[in-house]
């Protein structure tokens, strides 16, 4: 499952898939060329 | 971040490239928190927390960033990834492009340039000394640069 772009302003929000499942977010970075983002956010 | 940093094409573009994105709420109850924080405590939002293929942390920040300056953060995070890898050379090719810009990123990468060179040198004091003067001259009222006048202690 990725988070990111939903809706009528997903334009706005770009285009970059968000994971919201640590082990497709991990797996996805398992080359040795891509680094593991997590980003840590709030509501508001 | 979601309005205005991460839609700017430029951070989009940045982000795709090199990057595998992983989003938590702060405020919502998630089994991995812990694990995805390193087991550190994680107070305030946006906090990033980059790590390598092998789960090591590379680099935390915290707090909103402009599109700019998150930029030179996501360039100062590949950096440091290529340090740890040893392939020096892109680490400081890495932090001197940001450290030749205006973001508020610049004093830092000027720092960790030093840093790189001083590695790739094997210990290399007279590289670290000659980039560290270089940063407190460019960059004289920052906090890397106060960081950087230890280099007055040290023994010739």
């Amino acid at each position: 499952m990725t988070g990111g772009p939903t809706g009528k302003d997903a334009t706005l929000r770009g285009m970059f898939a968000w994971h919201t499942d640590l082990t497709e977010a991990r797996a996805a970075a398992a080359d040795s060329s891509t680094i593991l983002l997590s980003f840590f956010w709030a509501p508001g | 971040m979601d309005t205005v940093t991460c839609p700017d094409p430029a951070v989009d573009a940045a982000l795709t490239a090199s990057f595998s994105g992983y989003r938590l709420c702060l405020t919502e109850k998630n089994l991995d928190f812990k694990e995805a924080a390193g087991g550190v405590a994680v107070p305030w939002a946006p906090t990033f927390r980059y790590t390598d293929n092998k789960g090591r942390e590379i680099r935390r920040s915290v707090g909103w960033y402009s599109s700019t300056d998150f930029l030179a953060e996501l360039t100062v995070a590949r950096a440091h990834y290529e340090l740890g890898r040893w392939r020096f050379d892109n680490a400081i090719e890495l932090f001197e492009s940001v450290a030749a810009e205006t973001t508020r990123l610049a004093p830092e990468a000027g720092y960790y340039a030093g840093v790189a060179l001083f590695i790739a040198g094997k210990r290399d004091m007279a590289a670290l000394k000659t980039r560290w003067l270089r940063l407190i001259a460019e960059c004289p009222e920052s906090d890397w640069a106060h960081k950087a006048s230890v280099h007055e202690d040290w023994n010739p």
